[in-house]
């Protein structure tokens, strides 16, 4: 009888353990509820340099566009750039150098990126003399977009940003007004200031080494190269 | 006799308590990491921020295709975006319940003139035609 009372006693001190640690876990979670609705936040930050990016995206479809690319059959032969097309439309390198004004006059090629100066250099590796490769430079032609501006988007992006609670009060002794955690900071200059307020011609594979190409004359095919430097505004 | 019985006790107690430690453990060690990870990498897949990037590099990239293509992106199932294309610029804003998730919107740059407006879409169809000159597409709906 004794025995039985005990190893009941047992039993319900096993119980009340088991109620008590899932009434930790119960905590936990309510922990959890609580930080995932009150006070977690999830920012996307994206570290890339957006001008060797735009680079590489911009020498890819040049080569590819009709403008400049050569036409067989109506058919664009991508990678083969005209020499008829490049003479009516670029400067020749030896002019260029010549006359540096040359570059102030802009090409519309109907592709390029808004608010950012872009230079576009094609050589020709065949015409070379003592490393100086013959060939053509454009100034591209890049619309400007008032809502594009690097800066108004960093504004944008603070101004979604802003947060008055009770933190403000804290916060305003260690960051500007207050009103922004450091990290939102972080986020906006990090997504919205280009790499080109850094420095404007990037030094990346893209604009130091450039694209394979073939340039068609009207008799031959010669191998050549297409660089793109890019910089967006501020 | 009633030794044993205390002993039995004790192990019945520590027994308990163990199981409560161990299941903790797991989920804090386990459970809890993967379900932020996944958590963090949705959000972040779904952001406006990265869909604003995708959707520009993927119009700018159809740029290089010499005939016809048709590029069609879907970030997400349970995902509403207001999108809209202006000026060579793609402006992203997500519609999301989430009270963690981001509610900023994105502009990124595109290399062609393309304009359109769409609201509580989630899935972006981009076309290109050569026929002599280039002509391009964009289309937006929700799956």
């Amino acid at each position: 009888m004794l025995s039985r009372q005990q190893k009941n006693k047992g039993i319900t001190f096993t119980l009340t353990s088991i109620i008590e640690g899932f009434l930790v876990i119960l905590v936990v979670a309510l922990l959890l509820w609580f930080s995932f609705n009150k006070i977690m936040e999830i920012h996307v930050t994206v570290e890339e340099n957006l001008n060797e990016r735009h680079s590489i995206i911009l020498a890819n479809a040049l080569i590819s566009n009709e403008k400049i690319a050569y036409i067989k059959d109506g058919k664009i032969l991508r990678g083969v750039l005209d020499a008829e097309k490049l003479d009516e439309l670029f400067i020749k390198k030896s002019d260029f150098l010549s006359d540096v004004k040359l570059l102030t006059n802009d090409v519309d090629l109907g592709i390029s990126y808004p608010n950012s100066i872009i230079i576009v250099l094609v050589l020709d590796l065949e015409k070379c003399d003592n490393n100086d490769c013959d060939g053509w430079i454009v100034r591209l032609k890049s619309p400007l977009s008032l809502s594009g501006i690097s800066l108004i988007n960093f504004m944008d992006c603070l101004n979604s940003n802003i947060k008055v609670d009770v933190g403000t009060i804290f916060r305003f002794f260690l960051t500007t007004g207050g009103l922004w955690q450091p990290w939102d900071i972080d986020k906006c200059v990090k997504n919205n200031i280009p790499p080109s307020f850094k420095s404007f011609f990037n030094k990346n594979r893209i604009t130091s080494q450039g694209f394979p190409i073939l340039i068609k004359y009207n008799d031959t095919i010669h191998v050549g190269r297409i660089f793109v430097g890019l910089g967006e505004f501020i | 006799m009633q030794e044993d019985v205390w002993k039995g006790l004790a192990a019945s107690d520590t027994i308990g308590i163990l199981l409560v430690i161990l299941t903790t453990v797991f989920f804090l060690v386990y459970i809890l990491p993967t379900l932020f990870s996944t958590i963090i990498e949705t959000l972040a897949k779904s952001s406006p921020e990265n869909v604003a990037r995708q959707v520009s590099s993927l119009i700018s990239s159809s740029a290089t295709s010499t005939f016809e293509s048709r590029i069609e992106y879907f970030p997400g199932k349970d995902k509403e975006y207001k999108i809209e294309i202006f000026d060579r610029i793609v402006k992203v804003g997500i519609k999301s319940k989430l009270s963690y998730a981001e509610k900023t919107q994105s502009k990124k740059p595109i290399l062609i003139d393309l304009y359109y407006r769409g609201d509580d879409v989630n899935t972006f169809i981009i076309s290109k035609k050569f026929v002599g000159v280039s002509s391009y597409a964009f289309e937006a709906t929700k799956k």
